[in-house]
C-alpha cells in the first residue's frame, strides 16, 4: 500500500482527474459540493505544479491536495449537515444487489475524519503516514479515525456478500 | 461480518465507481431537534434582549414598597389627601411621560425621582397626622 510512484510532475494535471474525483466524491458526497472540491484541487494542482518538490510520489502530493480541498468543502458544510440530521436508512435487505450503494450510503453517516480516512487507507490504498499526511492528522489518530470507521461500517452494514 | 479483505475489496470497487457514475443514495434529513431548540431558545434570548424597556419602570421600580397604605377616618382630611395624591400622581404620570420620551434626558429622570418621593413624603405625612 505505501506509495511506489516516482515523482511525474511533467504528467498532465488532468491525467489526474479521475484520482482527485474518487477522492472528493469519497469524501464529500454531495455532488455539487464534490464538484466544488475537485475543480478546487484540480485548480490548486495545476497552479502550484510546479511547485513540487521531489520528496516524495507526484500522485501523493495530487492525494494530499484533493484530500485537504474536499475537506474544506466538508467541513464548510458541518454546521448545515449537523442541522439537518440524516434519518436512519430503510434496513437494506441482504441480498440488496447494490452493495457499493449501501456501503456509499453508510460512509454519510461516518464523522468527516473518519469517512476521509477511510476513503484514503481502504478505497485509495494509502499507507497509514499519508493518510494522516493528507488529512493533517497524526498516524496514531488516523489508524483510530480508521479502525472506529471499519467497525461502524461492518456493524451497519453486515454481510455485504 | 465482513472481513478487512472484504471491506478494502468494496471500497475499491466504490472507488472505481466513484470515478463514473456514483452511486445514488436516497438521504432522508430532518432537523434535529436540539437544534429546533437552539433556535428557539436564542430567538426567544433575542427578543428578551431586544424587547423595548421602559426607562419609567426602572424608576419606579426603586420606590416598589415604599407606598404604604393610608386610613383617615376624617372625610374631610381624608378628601385633602386624595386631592394632594391625585395631584402627585399627575405630576409622577407627566414626569414618566416625559422620560419616555427622552429617556437619556438626566433632567426629566430627576423630576421622575422627585415626583415618587414628593408622593412617598405625602403617604408618610399623612400616616404620621393621622
Amino acid at each position: 500500500m505505501p506509495e511506489t510512484e516516482t515523482a511525474e510532475p511533467s504528467r498532465a494535471a488532468t491525467d489526474y482527474v479521475p484520482l482527485v474525483r474518487r477522492i472528493a466524491r469519497g469524501i464529500v458526497r454531495d455532488p455539487h459540493d464534490a464538484e466544488d472540491a475537485e475543480q478546487e484541487a484540480l485548480f490548486l494542482i495545476l497552479k502550484h505544479r510546479n511547485d513540487f518538490q521531489e520528496r516524495g510520489s507526484f500522485e501523493g502530493w495530487v492525494r494530499r491536495i484533493a484530500t485537504r480541498a474536499s475537506l474544506k468543502v466538508a467541513k464548510r458544510r458541518r454546521l448545515w449537515l449537523w442541522l439537518l440530521e440524516e434519518m436512519p436508512a430503510q434496513p437494506a435487505p441482504a441480498a440488496d444487489p447494490d452493495r457499493l450503494g449501501r456501503l456509499y450510503g453508510a460512509l454519510g453517516r461516518l464523522s468527516v475524519q473518519e469517512r476521509a480516512v477511510f476513503v484514503l487507507h481502504y478505497q485509495e490504498e494509502m499507507a497509514f503516514a499519508d493518510v494522516a499526511a493528507a488529512v493533517g492528522c497524526r498516524e496514531g489518530t488516523a489508524r483510530n479515525y480508521a479502525f472506529r470507521a471499519a467497525r461502524k461500517l461492518r456493524r451497519w452494514l453486515g454481510d455485504l456478500a | 461480518m465482513m472481513s478487512d479483505d472484504e471491506l478494502r475489496s468494496v471500497a475499491r470497487a466504490l472507488g472505481a465507481r466513484l470515478e463514473t457514475d456514483p452511486p445514488k443514495v436516497p438521504v432522508r434529513r430532518r432537523v434535529r431537534r436540539v437544534a429546533l431548540i437552539a433556535i428557539a431558545l436564542m430567538l426567544g434570548a433575542g427578543a428578551f434582549i431586544a424587547r423595548p424597556r421602559d426607562p419609567a419602570a426602572a424608576i419606579e421600580s426603586a420606590y416598589a414598597g415604599r407606598f404604604a397604605e393610608v386610613r383617615i377616618e376624617d372625610p374631610e382630611l381624608r378628601r385633602e389627601f386624595e386631592a394632594a395624591l391625585a395631584q402627585v400622581e399627575r405630576a409622577i404620570a407627566l414626569a414618566k411621560d416625559a422620560v419616555r420620551r427622552s429617556p437619556g434626558n438626566t433632567d426629566f429622570s430627576e423630576l421622575c425621582h422627585v415626583a415618587f418621593q414628593a408622593k412617598v413624603r405625602l403617604i408618610q405625612a399623612y400616616i404620621q397626622g393621622s
